[in-house]
């Protein structure tokens, strides 16, 4: 099957063709009007590259930075919130603990920027926590409220009831009577985003899909139209978060799942890299790899030549996720970011465009770590940073923004490796984006690593992460019950529901990949404890069953048995393809680098290779060593 | 093989905080599955502090003379891998009754490296009231069990005797026994970790990196003590007046000197009949902040530090209540003590403190019976408003600084009591004035769904409001309120156990923070 990876970032969309062996890669800029048309025209130019006809694609699978890059900028829509009377000032009130704990000025954790406070609305009508109505909703002020809505020309809304993950009703008769009267609005409610206890998380989650919705749902409808325009007949998949794939429906429908889509592709590229030519790397030191491009960067992590490990919560770009999604932390730092010297000396960063201040990319430039050369304006923009600071000029500014670079990295790196128990100086840094490769090496040596993985093409490396990634189908049902109240005839009809579901999206059916089922239950020791998720092959005939996986799961985490009979909050099935594509290494001519220093074009891109670093070719990209080590 | 120790520091760091977000996710309790009223601490093989999490602050002197406690009672020669221990004792090193501290040792290489603890608030250690604060207590024996250093269980099991001794003591032993086993498990998980390490670079490097970790952060507490002007510096402040109680004040004079911090609490006043004394780990706690801000990132966050703070405390006063105290509404003297030596700290570092945050936190509790005669208990802690910064406004809602406890959700709360949140708002206006505003506290209106629902409230700035800094202004004070089913309305005071029936409402108001600078000087 001939297979298209297109991984859209802030500067270039990234393409990965794949038919046999080794796929082909191309970086395109990313300057349509909208990401729809950055797709299409990074298409067109793979076409010319590649040479293949739109029509005979079997496959295009989509991964963007587009929805992180919109949360670190602060650009979505503009959503107006329904909620609870009473409770309109959830999202501020956040849980009221802070970000810092030692900053004598205390700094709040919410992310605000999601929902102006004039556009949020209390509703009357009220659930109990059995889901029982208390207080019917308002009808009549309901439709006056979606009037007002509509005049205000919101572009999405965000709807977020007490207790509608027990009993919808409430928030089902809003997307009722609002979509009546705002038929072009998106609706996003919270028993579907995220049908899980606690009003300030839910509230983040569902404000968040909404203000995602509109840009994500027209791209995904613009490519539809204009692949099909073009005779494409095969399927289109989306990368989301956890590194798997998902129709073009489910991307559209959850746009939140798709937030960490390219570095959750990138992260699995990196998993899959060799880090000798021959080595199978079964014991292998972790990795930890930072995807640094024009406005992020993202750290991620591995073990024993695992897949990147999944979370099921995180702060992704301020944002309390309440997902599954990779492990990954996300910094606000890439070469579009313009430095600024304060005081003394010390250098930030600033994602606002600045025309009198130096970027990181431009530093680089200037370094020589980067093409192409600067001009006589940008190297000014140096010179007279230097000259404010006291400096030795444009070269000496430039090497103090990338170390100040460099430094913000490692220290992100760091922090996020010691989370996780990992000592960086015993593990393997694998550098990607189009700033990783020239910049690793300082990262490394700052961390005391000695060895740091590029890949070939490390610019590509979220499209080639979406040709490894799988596709996954996934059905879900709120249940919201007490674990011992399931019978077996309730879970064997619900089962043959949700089979029925799953079959209609992705039938077992001769021709296509083979799949592989599971059922993800979403549990917890008593109703008000945190949820947990469990897996099991199969699908659970008793409730005896679940609580037997439960209690497993539990203890094998946790050490302790579960301090509850258990409750249900949500059943879901699983059903994930086997990706039958096979990706071979790369048979790279040997070419002696060894020795080589400064800057090199290789088959992974502009690599800096600083004085005490030396290069080996492993078949999947090179790996850097430090000298002392060197073999 | 060479250790970085700052690496090194920051592993331990790392564990310490895993340790606390699995105690978080497997906690039984409200207060602590929602409210985070738990911390997280590594010590080394000697019982000195390697490593804490980032928690709520107020318990951060709490756990190294708990540790030290229960070592000079079990010395480490003579502890085995297997064993378990526990303590809660106030005038031993603890806080208050409800906060037991759960430690086991961890052994590498044969040998023993160091030892996990934490401190959690459990929902009922039995006395006078359901949820273990209660307002009237005058003696600690009013408080609940009291467990002095021992013996709690071995191989990751409580024993059968201690199980016996919760069950007949708290009045919820279902959740208190669920939380000590979170307390188990999450130590458990922080013993793997620090094996690993040393699996990686040998027990004996494991030992000798920490107390370099250690030897570090003291030189550099000390340097940066010797960078500011010695003082002295005073702070005082005090619990609002109240005609039942004789004059709670608190006065600190700081100096800084020979590398040292010297913390005398000369002047307090003594302590009173009532449950608002706290105990050596408050003042600690405070000051052990405030050095924390004043450091910033520069040390290592370790027991180093602690060897250059010097407490003064006058003994049976109430910054340092001798037994048989009722100690267990001390928060809000913990919270009065803070904002004393923040006040004397910002003589000292004026570029970086902010005007006075709430210095309050709300704690109400609702106990009873459901319908079906299931008892309930729930604790909450409701923040006030940030004080306004050296360059921005302060935040609002939030908790400030020995505070850092989460909010209750509604969703959550309704589900454990009869009792429904009918909002949960900021207090609009209610920030001091200034160049950078004061942050808005909170405003709560809860209403009972069944009758005989205890509740107890204990807040602070009813009458004493914070000051504003650099000519801001005060924020307004706190408040309370039942709205009963005839209309009437009953103001309530900071410390108040009262009853409601169906119907009744529970208005709960919260201080803002104070103002930084001239009003007509803002933007």
């Amino acid at each position: 099957m001939k297979r298209l990876a297109i991984d859209i970032g802030s500067a270039f969309a990234d393409l990965a063709y794949h038919t046999e062996g080794q796929p082909q890669v191309l970086k395109h800029p990313a300057d349509g009007d909208s990401e729809g048309e950055t797709v299409m025209q990074a298409i067109a130019a793979g076409a010319g590259k590649f040479g293949f006809a739109v029509a005979d694609l079997g496959e295009i699978r989509i991964g963007s930075t587009g929805a992180l890059n919109a949360v670190l900028k602060r650009k979505g829509a503009q959503i107006a919130l329904l909620c609870t009377q009473g409770f309109g000032d959830t999202l501020y009130l956040a849980r009221q603990n802070r970000m810092d704990l030692y900053d004598p000025v205390a700094a709040p954790r919410a992310p605000a920027f999601l929902l102006d406070p004039t556009d949020v609305h209390e509703i009357a009508g009220r659930m109990d926590a059995r889901g029982n109505e208390v207080t019917p909703i308002n009808r009549a002020a309901l439709s006056e409220l979606a009037e007002r809505i509509h005049a205000d020309k919101v572009e999405a809304v965000a709807v977020c009831l007490l207790f509608a993950h027990v009993n919808p009703a409430h928030e089902l008769a809003c997307y009722e009577i609002l979509s009546a009267l705002c038929p072009d609005v998106p609706i996003s409610l919270s028993h579907q985003v995220d049908p899980q206890p606690r009003e300030y998380e839910r509230t983040v989650s569902t404000c968040l899909d909404a203000w995602l919705k509109p840009a994500l749902t027209n791209t995904t409808t613009q490519i539809g139209r204009d692949l099909e325009a073009q005779g494409f007949a095969g399927r289109i998949f989306y990368g989301d978060s956890r590194g798997t794939l998902v129709s073009q429906d489910i991307a559209a429908q959850q746009p939140g799942t798709l937030l960490a889509s390219g570095p959750a592709a990138a992260a699995l590229h990196a998993s899959r890299l060799r880090a000798e030519k021959t080595d199978n790397a079964t014991d292998a030191p972790a990795r930890l790899t930072v995807d640094i491009g024009s406005v992020s960067c993202d750290i991620s992590y591995t073990k024993q030549n695992g897949d990147p490990p999944l979370v099921p919560a995180a702060l992704y770009g301020g944002i309390p996720m309440r997902r599954d999604m990779v492990d990954l932390h996300s910094i606000a730092l890439g070469g579009r970011h313009c430095a600024m010297v304060h005081p003394g000396g010390h250098i930030t960063f600033s994602m606002q465009a600045q025309p009198h201040l130096p970027s990181l990319d431009l530093a680089l430039r200037v370094l020589g770590r980067c093409t192409p050369l600067p001009s006589a304006n940008e190297i000014k923009l140096l010179e007279d940073m230097a000259t404010g600071a006291g400096w030795d000029g444009a070269q000496d500014a430039a090497a103090r923004i990338v170390t100040a670079a460099e430094l913000e990295v490692a220290g992100a790196v760091m922090g996020f490796a010691v989370r996780r128990n990992i000592d960086p100086a015993g593990a393997h840094l694998v550098a990607m984006g189009g700033l990783g490769p020239v910049l690793a090496p300082g990262i490394a040596a700052l961390l005391s690593m000695r060895q740091i993985l590029l890949p070939f093409a490390p610019g590509a490396a979220g499209a080639l992460g979406l040709l490894h990634a799988a596709p996954r189908y996934e059905v879900s049902t709120n249940i919201a019950r007490p674990m011992g109240d399931l019978t077996a005839p309730e879970l064997a009809a619900l089962y043959t529901s949700l089979e029925a579901q799953i079959e209609a999206q992705f039938p077992k059916r001769d021709g296509l990949p083979a799949v592989q089922d599971s059922t993800i239950l979403n549990l917890a020791a008593t109703a008000h404890m945190h949820p947990f998720q469990v897996t099991m092959q199969g699908f659970p005939e008793t409730a005896a069953q679940i609580m037997q996986a439960f209690a497993t799961t539990y203890e094998n985490q946790l050490g302790i048995a579960p301090p509850g009979s258990g409750y249900v909050f949500s059943i879901a099935l699983r059903r994930d393809a086997i990706n039958d594509s096979t990706i071979t290494a790369r048979k790279e001519p040997a070419r002696d680098l060894a020795g080589h220093s400064g800057v090199c074009e290789t088959a992974a891109g502009t690599i800096w290779i600083g004085d005490m670093w030396t290069l080996h070719e492993t078949g999947t990209g090179f790996s850097m060593h430090w000298k002392e080590q060197a073999r | 093989m060479t250790v970085d120790p700052r690496v090194f520091q920051m592993r331990l760091d790392g564990l310490a905080q895993a340790m606390q977000e699995t105690l978080f996710r497997t906690a039984v309790s409200p207060v602590v599955r929602e409210g985070a009223d738990a911390s997280c601490g590594l010590f080394s093989e000697r019982g000195e502090l390697l490593a804490l999490s980032d928690a709520i602050p107020l318990l951060l002197g709490a756990l190294p003379g708990v540790v030290q406690a229960i070592l000079d009672e079990f010395p480490p020669e003579d502890i085995r891998p297997e064993q378990i221990f526990c303590m809660n004792d106030p005038f031993l090193g603890g806080t208050h009754l409800p906060d037991i501290t759960v430690m086991i040792p961890v052994f590498a290489q044969s040998r023993l490296v160091g030892f996990a603890a934490s401190i959690l608030h459990h929902q009922d250690v039995g006395g006078l009231r359901a949820g273990s604060v209660p307002p009237d207590a005058v003696t600690i024996f009013q408080e609940g069990l009291r467990l002095p250093p021992m013996i709690l269980g071995q191989n990751g099991v409580m024993d059968r005797q201690m199980v016996r001794l919760i069950e007949s003591n708290s009045r919820a032993p279902e959740i208190v026994l669920g939380d000590l086993m979170a307390q188990i498990a999450s130590a458990g998980a922080a013993a793997k970790g620090m094996m690993a390490m040393c699996s990686e670079i040998g027990a004996e490097r494991f030992i000798g990196t920490a107390a370099t970790c250690l030897d570090q952060s003291e030189n550099t507490i000390a340097a940066l003590f010797d960078s500011l002007p010695p003082g002295p510096f005073v702070g005082h402040d005090g619990l609002d007046p109240n005609a039942d109680l004789p004059p709670c004040e608190v006065t600190v004079t700081i100096t800084l000197r020979d590398g040292h911090l010297t913390a005398d609490f000369t002047g307090s006043s003594p302590q009173v009949q009532a449950p608002v004394n706290c105990v050596r780990s408050g003042p600690l706690s405070a000051v052990l902040y405030a050095v924390l801000c004043l450091a910033g990132k520069s040390a290592l966050r370790n027991g180093g530090l602690l060897r250059r703070i010097r407490l003064v405390l006058p003994l049976a006063s109430v910054v340092n209540a001798a037994a048989p105290a009722a100690v267990n509404a001390r928060m809000n003297m913990v919270r009065c003590i803070t904002s004393s030596v923040l006040q004397a700290i910002a003589q000292a570092a004026p570029d970086v403190m902010p005007a006075a945050n709430s210095g309050m936190s709300y704690v109400v509790a609702f106990s009873g019976t459901h319908a079906d005669g299931r008892p309930f208990v729930t604790t909450e802690v409701i923040a006030g408003g940030a004080g306004g910064g050296p360059d921005r406004d302060g935040a609002s809602a939030i908790s400030t600084d020995v505070g850092n406890a989460m909010n209750m959700p509604g969703e959550a709360l309704e589900e454990i009591a009869p009792v429904r949140l009918l909002s949960s708002a900021l207090r609009r206006g209610s920030g001091g004035a200034g160049k950078y505003r004061g942050g808005d506290g909170i405003i709560r209106l809860y209403e009972a769904l069944a009758d005989q629902i205890s509740v107890s409230v204990r807040g602070e700035r009813f009458i004493r409001v914070p000051l504003g800094l650099k000519g801001g202004g005060s924020p307004k004070p706190s408040a309370a309120m039942i709205l009963r089913t005839d209309g009437s309305r009953i103001h309530l005071t900071a410390r108040s156990a009262i009853t409601l029936n169906r119907g009744d409402r529970l208005q709960i108001e919260s201080c803002g923070g104070a103002g930084y600078g001239i009003a007509e000087d803002a933007d």
